[in-house]
């Protein structure tokens, strides 16, 4: 057979890459162990001296600095904001990256796509998004359970790309409505929807009898299957959070937090990635975006995040699910400590804070440090590539590996190098 | 590389390349292609005919060379900062190329100039790539294979795509007579040709009939909406309904009639207020079949294999609730209104679904299914709700001025919920009967068959 122009590619890159992969072998990317990821996305930009980056007071008006006062944690030398003290108590099982640090300032639909897929935009390619290339790349723990789950709107940022539709999502805008197109629609009882597949299989009996000889037709049919396997009870029964004892749903907490625990049935039923995105219920008016006066009751939205992913992280590690499942808190950009003129942040790329825990993340450690008002970088840059890779490293992703767009070679991560001293 | 639009007119010469000459130049976006003959200046000569004037190469489209650096693999033959004057870069086209050369300055002209040499008669290359594409679109594969990249692929009949080319320039570019060609030929008529797994593929290569495939994602929507008799149902797609912002900071992209006018609908803030609820719905079905919310690098083929959220989303999304709901405007609400047979009905359903009439096991099901409650189906009661108020329906409360208010998700989450339910039902026919009718026509457009082609 004909070389096709990819296996002419293919041999040429890894041709190329042979001095680069002995030395990649040499040190073997960490393996953090997890297996899935919990993505929770502060949507609006999470201001970063409000939350995991503590400094000095500022006045809400000229002198720069924190809102809030800073307390200790659970890990010596590291402070959280005074609205997050059950995090503050869990710090010793959480990692704090203090410097992610980009360019895109001004719109948060080019920041958050950066956020979800590593790269800006281009001319010529759609670029997958981490939930997708983690689909892609670990494929379903089982056929009755899809690999990707958004809580929160469909977005071209959350979307396949190159990849495409198979490594999309199933998404739901509301916990009490489920999953669109997951559940039978809501007059369709289940006798009725007995009924309908009765006259259903009928009608594909007919058909796939006249046409056995067609590997489409098998095809349609084995995964619609697979779908309707997918729609029933086992899978189904995971959306039902009344399940679990009224006690942990408590201490959860808001509808958020309800999210997040969403997330822990999903993942023990074999869900491979969850975003769940927190911007919805404001709170204060404004999600984490919090220009002018949307800061006034910003500590809400602090406490509810403090809430629920305590609870998340003991509620993991309850299930025996903590060290194979990586929880990430992400935004598109940090906030200045300067105040505008209502008292509120603009936006802020060059420095701002995430964090990392569990799926064998180190506990206690905060990566990179700011300046005195969390404005500069004063040590260890994290550029989005190397965040992204160490996010693909501790789930036991090459993310130097190319996939393929057509017949060009795309590396999962933009040249990222996991960070050293994260992952256990 | 090639990032946030930095040569807008370079990205289109390429679409435009390819749609029209199936000549991909896309690598030679930011570098000479190193598998097609192509060289970046091609690409931007063509850009700058698009543009009507000289056009200057990004820093962001090339690749930076460090001195002493690694060597690239790729060759780079313009430099960032260069300026390419417009020209029609496909020389292997000579008498094209003779035609007057674009003038400069003035983008109409320039812009003229190419779409004329593009449909000269003597561009042999366009009629045969457009040829190519209707055979395509009908016959589920190309003579030539891919569809917009023909740089070293060969005709598997070459003397058909002469002939059907041939046709297209003589019928005045007419696309009607030449799908007409196609439709009345023996090939197209025959029943699709399985593979034969000795020889895979030859089998469609050389057209022994036409080759099965699913429906595109358009395709699926907009028959699913033309069986049922009702329209889109869009929201404007517009974030701004009050109309009060200018234009170039709030698009408005109008009320889509057909699927291919959905655009991406980008609330990426995750904003319950500025969700558009129903064209979600059309959205979440066409993206389960491939579609996807960009149309930055439009694409001639997608990956069409069916997956399991495919069959999800027709047999419980809330396209699929919305098309088999015998609401007032349905068209099976009509049809299950008139004094017929139910027999001659559910013939005339399966003929609107499937385009065939069912066999005598298929309609004894449904003449059992329907047949206890037909009599009195009708409801007396029942009156005719058609004569919907459009400014019930879409909620023009809710603008960008207002989207950070509660009450401005209130609205539109208690509209996301109306969708999810559906049309209202009709009242004039009992609900025993409309919801075995409605089962009908769910059995019939999730059946395989709906979706497939032939």
């Amino acid at each position: 057979m004909q070389p096709t122009r990819r296996d002419i590619f293919k041999g040429a890159a890894a041709g190329l890459a042979g001095s680069r992969l002995a030395f990649s072998e040499a040190r073997q990317p960490p393996n953090g162990g997890a297996d899935a990821c919990i993505y929770i996305w502060l949507g609006g930009g999470a201001g970063h001296i409000d939350t995991f980056d503590p400094k000095r007071r500022g006045d809400g008006k000229d002198i720069p600095g924190s809102y809030y006062d800073a307390i200790p944690t659970a890990a010596r030398d590291i402070q959280l904001c005074e609205h997050l003290p059950r995090l503050a108590d869990r710090m010793d099982r959480c990692a704090l990256l203090r410097t992610v640090s980009h360019d895109v300032n001004s719109a948060h639909g080019a920041a958050s796509n950066l956020m979800h897929t590593g790269r800006k935009p281009s001319g010529t390619i759609i670029y997958p998004s981490v939930g997708s290339l983690v689909s892609h790349e670990l494929g379903s723990k089982s056929d009755d359970v899809p690999s990707y789950v958004v809580m929160g709107y469909p977005n071209i940022m959350r979307d396949p790309g190159f990849l495409g539709a198979r490594c999309g999502y199933v998404y739901l805008t509301q916990i009490e409505t489920g999953p669109s197109g997951l559940i039978p629609a809501p007059d369709v009882d289940n006798a009725r929807q007995k009924r309908r597949e009765m006259l259903l299989g009928r009608l594909r009996a007919d058909y796939l009898a006249r046409n056995d000889d067609d590997d489409l037709v098998r095809a349609k049919a084995e995964v619609s299957d697979q779908g309707f396997r997918m729609a029933g009870k086992r899978f189904m029964d995971v959306f039902h959070l009344d399940r679990e004892s009224s006690s942990l749903r408590d201490e959860y907490g808001s509808e958020f937090g309800q999210r997040c625990l969403l997330a822990r049935r999903l993942v023990q039923a074999g869900v491979r990635f969850v975003e769940v995105s927190f911007n919805l219920n404001f709170l204060n008016g404004t999600g984490w975006d919090v220009h002018q006066d949307g800061i006034l009751k910003q500590h809400l939205l602090i406490q509810d995040l403090d809430q629920a992913v305590a609870a998340l992280l003991d509620d993991l590690e309850e299930h025996k699910l903590f060290d194979r499942t990586m929880v990430v808190i992400s935004t598109e950009f940090g906030r200045p400590a300067e105040f505008d003129a209502y008292g509120g942040r603009g936006h802020q790329s060059g420095a701002f804070s995430t964090l990392f825990a569990g799926g064998g993340v180190r506990g206690g450690v905060a990566v990179g440090t700011t300046d005195e008002i969390g404005k500069r970088i004063v040590d260890r840059r994290i550029t989005v590539p190397d965040y992204f890779a160490t996010i693909f490293a501790a789930m036991g992703i090459d993310s130097a590996k190319n996939l393929y767009a057509n017949d060009r070679p795309v590396p999962i991560t933009d040249h990222g190098q996991p960070m050293s001293g994260i992952l256990a | 590389m090639a990032s946030l639009n930095d040569a807008p007119m370079a990205a289109k010469a390429d679409i435009v390349s390819q749609a029209f000459l199936a000549n991909k130049l896309s690598c030679a976006r930011c570098h000479d292609a190193p598998f097609h003959p192509f060289r970046q200046k091609d690409l931007f000569s063509m850009a700058a005919m698009l543009e009507g004037d000289a056009v200057v190469l990004p820093a962001s489209s090339t690749v930076p060379v460090r001195e002493g650096g690694r060597k690239p693999y790729v060759e780079i033959t313009l430099k960032a900062g260069e300026s390419i004057d417009p020209h029609w870069a496909f020389g292997e086209f000579p008498d094209v190329g003779k035609l007057a050369p674009p003038p400069r300055n003035t983008s109409v002209d320039a812009r003229h100039a190419l779409a004329s040499m593009m449909v000269h008669p003597a561009n042999h290359r366009f009629s045969r790539v457009v040829a190519n594409r209707v055979w395509a679109r009908f016959m589920g594969r190309g003579i030539v294979e891919p569809l917009d990249d023909w740089v070293d692929e060969e005709p598997s009949n070459p003397e058909l795509l002469e002939f059907l080319a041939r046709e297209l320039v003589l019928s005045g570019y007419d696309l009607k007579h030449l799908s007409g060609l196609i439709f009345r030929s023996h090939t197209y008529q025959r029943r699709p040709v399985p593979d034969d797994p000795d020889s895979p593929g030859q089998a469609a290569k050389l057209f022994a009939g036409p080759v099965r495939r699913q429906m595109s994602a358009e395709q699926l929507v907009d028959s699913l909406h033309a069986v049922a008799g009702k329209g889109l149902d869009s929201e404007e797609l517009n974030l701004n309904p009050l109309g009060n912002r200018s234009l170039r900071q709030f698009l408005n992209m109008g009320s889509p009639e057909r699927a291919w006018e959905m655009t991406a609908l980008s609330n990426e803030r995750d904003r319950p207020s500025l969700a558009l609820p129903r064209a979600q719905a059309i959205v979440d079905m066409l993206s389960a079949y491939g579609w996807r919310q960009s149309r930055q690098s439009p694409a001639s083929s997608r990956d069409d294999s069916p997956s399991a959220m495919q069959s999800l989303a027709l047999a419980n999304g809330s396209t699929g609730v919305r098309v088999t709901r015998l609401s007032d405007d349905s068209f099976f609400t009509r049809l299950a209104l008139e004094e017929r047979p139910l027999g001659e009905m559910v013939d005339e359903v399966f003929v609107r679904t499937l385009t065939r009439f069912p066999i005598p096991a298929e309609r004894q099901a449904m003449l059992d299914l329907l047949g206890p409650h037909f009599a009195d189906r009708v409801a007396t009661a029942g009156a005719d709700h058609r004569s919907g108020d459009a400014a019930e329906k879409t909620d023009a409360r809710v603008s960008w001025g207002n989207h950070f208010d509660p009450e401005s998700n209130r609205i539109r989450m208690e509209e996301e919920r109306k969708v999810r339910m559906g049309d209202p039902p009709t009242t004039r026919l009992t609900p025993e009967f409309r919801e075995r009718f409605e089962d009908m026509v769910w059995a019939l457009v999730n059946t395989p068959e709906f979706s497939m082609i032939p």
